[in-house]
């Protein structure tokens, strides 16, 4: 044990040491910050403002003018447009001229020329001409002209939304999705960058031939253990920060309670339980994908063929992100089996739907990852040290 | 349990029939060797021969096909290897290692405490002329340096005993120097050492003891006085005249082996001659033949001659009749 310490501080020194490591460090952190910023700055301030726009009026009906330069008002009201209504004295040109020429009693051409009048207020001045129109139809057929008015103040506002619970639920279910995907992809991410680490961890010491020397005062196991044990701690103190920079970005004084996409991937950070079960199921990832890294640098002679080696395993890990990127549409393929493919096994657990998965399962999942782990690690032995035959080399010496 | 004559101390390292074949057919046969305590031991052999095998066997980074290696009088463990300091031949450092640290490091995996094995690093370094550069990283040492500091990570721990895979190759004459003397005051501290090497002068100077090594099997073990007396009979000689020479040396019943000259025309040949012929006869026999000699030289009685003799089966003498042919 005191050995595998040893090696373990040896390469928290070797790494440590590097400036460069504060890169790796702060890269997390730095990036919840950014998008966070970018998610304020994108934050609306108010309505849009329409550009202003000049509009004269044109008609002998001089209730049809008064009607339309309301309707025009209405909608400079709501926002949605800035019309300004101009008199026809010469000293302006008009970017718009709108004529109003009855017809009959009850047609009505509306003519409107040069820059285009928003959707929103043709659509009052339509509303407010007819109603106008059909106001003077009622007084001459004798209707009061105080009906006529109770009649013109009847409003109905229609507005179509979803069941207020659905629409929540929703909204709920992407932002869980996204959460996942999210912590997810902070998994992968620092999970890739460790596995690096320890690829050249094991290359350095054949290829600066140190491990022979090495080899002849430890156990390879120790070796093995110990490296996995030094890049482990290291990269754990990095998810401590990315997951800390996170949860501090989340909930403190920038957090918003926005449904932003920013938000959604921020609210990952704002369950404790969620992410301690990340935390674990980062560690016995690292474990597997780790011994197995460390098998391949000692099986490999020098880095090149180290790197040539290590791509299926980084095959393996791009399958995982577009596993996990399927799974952002609320439609995706669902997983099944592929919890019991140990490569597979931790993604798929932090993916799936919370209660998707019994507690046997999950338990499962973590016997699966620990056996896979000793299974590889037992190899990787065997691939540093010349001491042990491989198992299969062993089965056929003896059957022989 | 094998005990040594001197003191009944247990033997440090005792090798008894080791074998351990490699897939092409390559390894050793049959090892055989015991070192005393405060003894030092050369392990010679040509390249192929199997010394890296036998000591990577020895240290445990192989595990043999059969034979037995036993560490103090026990059979060989991981906790006797803790009494053991190992140079590959394979060596390095990581160069961004300080030189303090790279020591201090393989003496506490080889069980001493922290505080300890700084202390003996700094003796060491010290010791070697480099006190002033502790904390200089491996990378900013010279070739030579950095090959010495490798050599402190293998007694840091003081073991009890040493074994070395060509420790003298890339050393500069001072620093060879300088490792003989390490030797000499780790002998006498009663450690033993074994370690390879191609140079028979620094066998010769440096050892009490040889094992040669010869096609994967144990030729000679014992001191090196007794391994000089394994030396051929013969001389060197260099002429112009092949064919005449094989005629002389196979009418005298001996073999001849013949080695590039520098100069034209002329071969240098290796003659053996049996023990009852004396070199006269072989200089009659080719004056006789009329043939001009270029140079004619005994054959020292020495462990070079005897390592030909022993070793040199390797590189099949031919006879003399049969080189003719």
């Amino acid at each position: 044990m005191r050995r595998l310490w040893l090696i373990a501080r040896r390469e928290i020194a070797a790494y440590a040491s590097l400036p460069t490591f504060c890169l790796a460090l702060m890269t997390g952190p730095a990036l919840f910050l950014l998008t966070r910023l970018a998610s304020l700055s994108d934050r609306p301030h108010g309505p849009p403002v329409a550009a202003a726009q000049t509009v004269e009026l044109r008609s002998a009906d001089e209730g049809l003018r008064a009607a339309v330069a309301a309707a025009i008002g209405e909608a400079n009201a709501s926002g949605a447009t800035h019309l300004e209504v101009v008199n026809p004295d010469g000293r302006r040109a008009p970017d718009t001229v709108v004529s109003l020429a009855p017809s009959t009693e009850k047609r009505l051409s509306i003519l409107i020329q040069g820059e285009a009048v928003p959707s929103v207020a043709a659509s009052l001045m339509r509303q407010a001409v007819t109603s106008k129109m059909q106001q003077r139809i009622l007084v001459r057929a004798g209707v009061p002209e105080s009906a006529v008015d109770d009649a013109a103040e009847v409003s109905v506002d229609v507005a179509v939304t979803r069941p207020p619970a659905a629409a929540a639920a929703a909204i709920a279910e992407a932002s869980a999705r996204v959460a996942r995907f999210a912590v997810v992809m902070l998994l992968w991410m620092n999970l890739v960058g460790s596995l690096g680490m320890l690829l050249q961890a094991i290359v350095r010491e054949r290829s600066h031939r140190a491990l022979e020397g090495l080899l002849a005062a430890t156990r390879p196991s120790e070796i093995i253990f110990g490296k996995l044990l030094g890049v482990g701690l290291l990269s754990l103190l990095v998810l401590a920060a990315w997951l800390g920079a996170g949860v501090g970005v989340a909930s403190g004084p920038l957090a918003g309670a926005g449904a932003g996409f920013a938000d959604m991937v921020l609210g990952a950070f704002k369950a404790p339980d969620n992410l301690a079960l990340a935390a674990m199921v980062y560690l016995m990832a690292y474990g597997m994908y780790g011994s197995a890294m460390i098998g391949l640098g000692a099986a490999a002679r020098d880095l090149p063929s180290a790197q040539n080696l290590s791509r299926p395993i980084f095959g393996v890990l791009l399958l995982v992100f577009f596993l996990a990127l399927s799974q952002l549409n609320a439609s995706g393929p669902g997983f099944g089996w592929m919890l019991w493919l140990p490569p597979l096994t931790p993604f798929v657990l932090m993916m799936a739907k919370p209660g998707a998965l019994s507690v046997g399962e999950i338990v499962g999942a973590f016997v699966l990852m620990g056996a896979t782990t000793a299974a590889v690690g037992a190899l990787a032995s065997t691939a540093l040290s010349e001491r042990r035959p491989w198992p299969w080399k062993a089965a056929a010496a003896a059957a022989a | 349990m094998p005990q040594s004559p001197q003191n009944a101390a247990p033997a440090p390292l005792q090798v008894t029939n080791l074998a351990k074949t490699y897939a092409g057919g390559r390894g050793v046969r049959d090892v055989n060797m015991t070192l005393m305590p405060g003894s030092i031991t050369g392990f010679i052999g040509v390249n192929g021969a199997g010394k890296s095998t036998t000591l990577k066997a020895i240290i445990g980074l192989l595990q043999p096909d059969s034979g037995e290696v036993r560490l103090f009088g026990e059979p060989a463990s991981f906790a006797a290897r803790a009494r053991l300091g190992f140079l590959p031949e394979e060596r390095g450092l990581t160069p961004r290692e300080r030189a303090r640290d790279a020591i201090a490091f393989h003496a506490q995996l080889k069980g001493l405490s922290r505080g300890a094995a700084y202390r003996r690093a700094d003796a060491l370094l010290e010791r070697i002329g480099l006190a002033g550069r502790t904390r200089a990283r491996i990378s900013e040492l010279s070739k030579g340096n950095a090959q010495r500091v490798q050599i402190l990570c293998a007694i840091a721990h003081e073991p009890a005993l040493l074994v070395l895979d060509e420790p003298f190759s890339g050393l500069d004459p001072i620093a060879q120097a300088e490792l003989q003397s390490l030797f000499s005051e780790f002998r006498s501290g009663g450690g033993a050492i074994l370690f390879s090497t191609h140079s028979m002068a620094v066998a010769e100077r440096l050892c009490d003891h040889v094992v040669i090594l010869s096609q994967g099997r144990t030729v000679f073990e014992g001191p090196v006085a007794d391994a000089a007396a394994h030396a051929p009979h013969g001389v060197y000689v260099t002429l112009d005249d092949d064919a005449a020479l094989l005629e002389v040396v196979s009418a005298l019943g001996g073999q001849a082996e013949a080695f590039p000259s520098k100069m034209s025309n002329a071969l240098r040949w290796r003659v053996i001659l049996p023990r009852n012929v004396a070199y006269p006869a072989l200089m009659r026999g080719l004056a006789e033949k009329g043939l001009a000699i270029h140079g004619f030289e005994p054959i020292q009685a020495d462990l070079e001659g005897a390592f030909w003799s022993l070793a040199g089966q390797d590189r099949a003498l031919q006879p003399a009749q049969k080189a003719a042919a």
